[in-house]
């Protein structure tokens, strides 16, 4: 990720979260944080519990974020910033506690203008009504000793049971509301969440099972082979007891044969931990979206 | 690993299933927000983190992910080609054991980094020895953004996810059952050659924790020692070689010598990784090491007073035998007179205080000071003066005593040339300010200390041995600040050697025998402890007194200095 992709997100994320830009050069930023992000970035809990219990006017901090130290003025004293970094890294965190879980209308494509909503509230329009869709973004996670992630996105109606791919693609495209529009109802939901949340399972299942598994098979192999390594190799030591021997060296004996079954152990778990081979699925984000009807050509949407 | 709540599905390749876990909290929380209606995120910061996660997607499983994380540090080909064969050949457990100066912090650095980005890591201990945790701790945070901590306080243990810890503090209660509750994703251990003998503590304790990836770095070309290898792999992977006897039989002709010398390279290349400075692609180009031998010669009241304290010295280190304290303080005495009147100076005043009732000690102790008092200049610094004139350039000038630093700063002063001293009783806070005015303002650095952490002298390239320590680890420790990892220009390495003195011995062994300067040799305190010489500076002395003629001393010189050479190849 190079330096302009970084400048963008981070910028992108101050202005979302109603910071104030003092300056924006070029090279650097320097920007007064807003309550939410101060408290995500600055690592100070405990202004901040003060400031809340005393009912203090919060005073938040001001940083100077720099992204390309060579074209910076020399005098900007502050922080450079660049993918890996410790605080962009905070900020991907911030995002990810903060951007979560949504509920969204589609703006209807006709919508009375604002002015006459105001002005005339009872003006009746044509009723839009519009669909209830979860939608959710998956990370997939293909682990053993090593590690690959796909990406999913996937939207199933709530009211129908309809699914749909590169659902956030299709979202990304269409303009969105936090807010019930005007003149607008929202069909019911036939489907549970827990429903849904079965053929969302499916169809990710699906889709691992077109993956090509070779990475678990080795992964397997190796795990096997090692297995037989430790077999082998603690075998070749004594391990077990013998009732011959007097008492002392016979209970030292013991106590090593016991100690190193111990060991074994703990290497076979410490081996299976490494190598087992495995998928995790997992939310990145979610949500209910309330939207017209997808179709793949929008000719209704043009007229 | 998983979270109780994960529903568990599986994928059946015939052989075998893998299992695949669905996170399931989600719903709960979706159904949550639904019946209280809220609260919702934004959705303009829902694109946002998806983004987030699109741009920290690791894509394969092969290819190091962590180069694209790093702007402060630049890894070498050979550092990157060693991750990613850590990573995918062996797994993550290996033995990193590079010579001297390629950086294998830099490469466990970067195979930390490249775990922590794939996920794979959270906990992780680094064992290091306790003078270079501030070290390692500082490396891992400003080259790679690991957020590492140095371990100083009990409750570290289990509030911190990345720990850098001295092996002696976390191997003793209460640390150890800290250590050994925890489970390690990854475990780093430098100076892993102290892992070498199966029956110590050390051994013992690294093998008990709990760890997943495992990195033992060292220096030492353990490679030599076929049951010091061997005891290294069982802690990395128990029965790698087989197992003991039959990797006896099959390997070893006796305890140091290989049998089927190609058969075992393979089998060591699988856990262990050496890159040398002569392989083809190592891209560093080190500097040379230019040296200069300047003879001098003593004037003749100085003449006398090295004559006079020699005699003295052999004298009563013959019958000083049993009495270590003082043979110690007898050696000490030789050297310094090597180095400096004043350094000499404090010993004799001490000596005197301690004899006791040997009046005929105190006696030709108080005779030697009247000496001593007679020599006015010194061709030592005289030269050396001369020297910093000529060089006009940034100069380190080491000494081993603190009498002669001080005699030199006076001395530079005199002169006019801007100097500052550096020590190892210094604070951090000033051996930095130390630092940072040698760089700025000064144009001579005189340190005693040439070994500790952190030090960083490579815009300097010239450095002059104002004495020569008998001991070639500290040789090496001097020389290693100046000619290390960024040093651009060649390294001018200014011997003093003074006719006919114990000093010239010194360089003869070091410089013509041991090729001490231009080499760079690998970790010599192992080397010295492989030969059973605990005590360079007593074998030294223990030659000098017992052998009269130069001759002589030069042979058993000469022969000490094989020995050495020996080990080290």
């Amino acid at each position: 990720m190079n330096t302009e992709w970084v400048r963008n997100f981070v910028e992108n994320y101050l202005d979302i979260h109603q910071c104030h830009f003092i300056e924006k050069h070029p090279a650097y930023l320097q920007v007064k944080l807003s309550v939410d992000v101060d408290k995500d970035l600055t690592n100070r809990p405990y202004y901040w519990t003060f400031v809340e219990r005393t009912g203090t006017e919060p005073e938040t901090m001001t940083m100077n974020l720099i992204f390309d130290s060579e074209k910076a003025p020399t005098d900007i004293r502050g922080e450079e910033i660049h993918f890996g970094s410790r605080r962009l890294q905070q900020i991907f965190h911030s995002t990810k506690k903060r951007g979560r879980i949504v509920r969204l209308y589609q703006v209807p494509i006709n919508p009375i203008p604002k002015y006459r909503q105001h002005q005339q509230p009872q003006i009746k329009g044509p009723i839009q009504t519009l669909h209830p869709w979860l939608g959710i973004n998956y990370k997939i996670e293909f682990l053993s000793d090593k590690k690959k992630d796909i990406l999913l996105s996937l939207g199933i109606n709530l009211a129908n049971g309809e699914m749909k791919e590169n659902f956030l693609n299709h979202l990304r495209k269409i303009e969105l509301t936090p807010v019930l529009p005007f003149n607008v109802s929202a069909s019911r939901p036939f489907l549970s969440v827990r429903e849904a949340a079965l053929q969302l399972e499916e169809w990710v299942l699906h889709e691992i099972n077109k993956q090509d598994f070779h990475w678990a098979i080795e992964a397997e192999a190796r795990l096997q082979e090692e297995l037989e390594q430790i077999e082998n190799y603690y075998q070749s030591l004594p391990h077990e007891k013998s009732d011959e021997g007097f008492d002392e060296e016979k209970n030292k004996q013991d106590n090593d044969i016991e100690e190193k079954a111990v060991e074994k152990e703990r290497r076979i778990e410490e081996i299976k931990w490494q190598y087992s081979p495995r998928v995790k699925v997992m939310p990145i984000n979610f949500g209910i979206f309330y939207l017209n009807e997808i179709k793949t050509n929008n000719v209704e949407y043009l007229q | 690993m998983n979270n109780a709540q994960d529903k568990i599905y599986s994928f059946d390749l015939g052989v075998q299933k893998v299992p695949i876990y669905f996170d399931q909290q989600w719903i709960t929380d979706l159904q949550n927000s639904i019946h209280h209606d809220g609260p919702w995120d934004s959705w303009e910061v829902f694109k946002l983190s998806h983004q987030a996660e699109e741009a920290l997607q690791v894509t394969d499983f092969n290819q190091l992910q962590a180069l694209a994380h790093l702007t402060k540090v630049e890894p070498f080909s050979h550092q990157i080609e060693t991750a990613k064969k850590v990573l995918n050949e062996m797994h993550g457990r290996a033995i990193l054991a590079d010579e001297v100066g390629l950086g294998k912090t830099i490469e466990a650095g970067l195979i930390l980094k490249e775990y922590l980005v794939r996920g794979l890591i959270k906990k992780a201990l680094i064992l290091v020895p306790a003078s270079l945790v501030l070290q390692w701790t500082r490396e891992l945070n400003q080259k790679f953004d690991i957020p590492a901590v140095a371990q100083k306080k009990e409750y570290m243990w289990d509030s911190y996810d990345i720990i850098v810890a001295s092996m002696d503090t976390a191997k003793r209660p209460p640390h150890r059952e800290h250590v050994m509750n925890n489970h390690y994703d990854m475990l780093i251990v430098d100076e892993a050659h102290k892992l070498k003998n199966k029956r110590t503590k050390n051994w013992e304790f690294i093998n008990k924790i709990k760890k997943k990836y495992t990195l033992l770095l060292t220096a030492t070309p353990i490679q030599n020692d076929m049951i010091e290898l061997f005891n290294l792999v069982t802690l990395l992977k128990p029965g790698q070689f087989g197992r003991f006897h039959h990797f006896q039989k099959e390997h070893m002709q006796d305890k140091r010598s290989p049998k089927n010398k190609d058969m075992l390279r393979k089998e060591i290349e699988k856990v262990m990784i050496r890159n040398k400075r002569s392989d083809e692609n190592i891209e560093i180009e080190f500097p040379k090491r230019i040296v200069n031998t300047i003879p001098l010669e003593l004037r003749p009241e100085e003449r006398t007073l090295y004559n006079e304290i020699s005699n003295f010295v052999r004298g009563y280190y013959s019958q000083a035998s049993g009495n270590i304290q003082n043979k110690l303080a007898l050696i000490t005495l030789q050297r310094e007179i090597c180095s400096s009147r004043d350094a000499a100076f404090i010993t004799l005043i001490n000596m005197f205080k301690k004899s006791g009732g040997n009046e005929e000690m105190k006696n030709e102790i108080l005779r030697l000071v009247q000496i001593a008092k007679q020599v006015e200049t010194q061709s030592k610094i005289e030269k050396v003066i001369n020297l910093i004139k000529e060089i006009n350039d940034k100069v380190i000038i080491f000494t081993e005593y603190r009498a002669s630093q001080e005699f030199i700063m006076s001395k530079l002063e005199e002169q006019g040339i801007k100097a500052v001293p550096y020590r190892g009783g210094f604070n951090r806070g000033k051996k930095d300010w130390m630092m940072e005015l040698f760089q700025r303002k000064a144009q001579v650095l005189v340190a005693t200390e040439a070994g500790g952490e952190g030090i960083n002298l490579q815009f300097c390239n010239h450095i002059i041995n104002y004495d020569m320590p008998w001991n070639p680890m500290r040789v090496e420790q001097r020389i290693g600040r100046v000619h290390r990892l960024g040093q651009t220009r060649d390294v001018n390495i200014y011997n003093l050697s003074t006719n006919d003195t114990i000093e010239e011995h010194i360089l003869y062994l070091l410089h013509e025998k041991i090729n001490m300067f231009e080499n760079v040799i690998g970790s010599l305190d192992t080397i010295l402890e492989k030969l059973q010489i605990k005590n360079i500076e007593a074998s030294i002395m223990d030659i000098m007194v017992e052998t009269e003629d130069k001759g002589t001393v030069k042979e058993r010189l000469a022969d000490l200095g094989s020995k050495i050479q020996q080990a080290t190849t």
